[in-house]
């Protein structure tokens, strides 16, 4: 991947009783944009992100914003910048971290390239009965 | 180990005949399928202005010069051919469609776009060419002035073929 269309990622997963809450956070650098969740318009690729072994999880993507791209008639609603996307869902008894996917295509430089998905990780951090008693039974 | 760069066709060039294969694996010899103009077009699955573009490409474009003797040939830029036949399937092309899966032909056609590997500067390009293979005109992508319909693509067949066969007088 090259430096002008890397994504930073981070992440930061805290435990509340069973449910866990992961940001991540994703800087495209200045230029590239990627399709929203929902994108304007069928034809796009949409941005998704996946958690993996996580119960009755829920994803809030990040807001788009409208952009100009000059296409005749379309205005566009892209990602850019500084992405957060916040998950919660039911952590499994004794698991220290969460994992997922995230899938998308960068658009950068007046161009679109091939999409591609991106495994993320992040330990669990925040002590709970639940996780204590979930360590002392594995 | 080496590399050599690869001479890239311009405006002017003679395009050098080849054989790709069709969705179906069948070997397809381009001056079969050229016709007295050929447009050639390159695309992708992934490529949101292909897709865009697409359902008019044939439909509206083509067929606005098809009396003038032009023809339309896509080629599928580094995909299998599994996944590039649900492109024709979807948009109801009727029209040649040859898959390059190893990209080998379609970087012959690759502008140079820095920073931009061939098998990607060269999707959404359109090219004109006469019916002794001349490119005449070419266009690639250009994200400031793109439009569904193509529309500077069909001013630039316009001025070379002659008049649009639904213009009244």
């Amino acid at each position: 991947m090259s430096e002008r269309e890397a994504m930073v990622v981070r992440t930061e997963a805290t435990l509340l009783g069973d449910v866990v809450e992961v940001f991540l956070t994703v800087d495209l650098p200045d230029g590239a944009h990627v399709e929203p969740h929902q994108p304007a318009e069928p034809y796009l690729i949409p941005t998704v992100l996946d958690v993996d072994d996580l119960e009755d999880v829920s994803v809030q993507y990040p807001s788009p914003v409208v952009k100009d791209l000059g296409w005749k008639d379309l205005r566009l609603t892209v990602l850019e910048g500084r992405l957060t996307f916040r998950v919660r869902g039911r952590v499994k008894v004794g698991a220290d971290r969460v994992v997922g996917t995230l899938s998308y295509q960068p658009c950068v430089g007046g161009a679109c390239l091939p999409p591609r998905t991106v495994r993320w990780e992040s330990p669990v951090t925040g002590t709970t009965a639940y996780s204590l008693l979930g360590a002392l039974a594995a | 180990m080496t590399t050599t760069a690869v001479k890239t066709y311009e405006v002017g060039d003679v395009v050098e005949d080849f054989e790709l294969p069709d969705v179906d694996g069948h070997q397809v010899r381009f001056s079969d399928v050229t016709g007295t103009w050929t447009l050639l077009y390159f695309i992708t699955t992934w490529c949101p202005y292909c897709t865009a573009e697409a359902p008019y490409l044939e439909s509206e474009l083509v067929a606005k010069f098809a009396d003038r003797g032009l023809k339309l040939v896509v080629v599928d830029v580094k995909e299998p051919a599994a996944l590039a036949r649900t492109l024709p399937e979807r948009f109801g092309w009727t029209s040649p469609f040859l898959v390059d899966e190893a990209g080998d032909v379609s970087e012959r056609f690759a502008p140079p776009k820095e920073g931009l590997p061939p098998e990607v500067a060269i999707i959404n390009a359109h090219l004109l060419l006469d019916e002794d293979r001349v490119i005449r005109f070419a266009e690639y992508l250009n994200m400031e002035r793109f439009d569904v319909h193509a529309t500077s693509v069909a001013a630039s067949i316009e001025a070379l073929i002659g008049g649009v066969s639904d213009e009244r007088a």
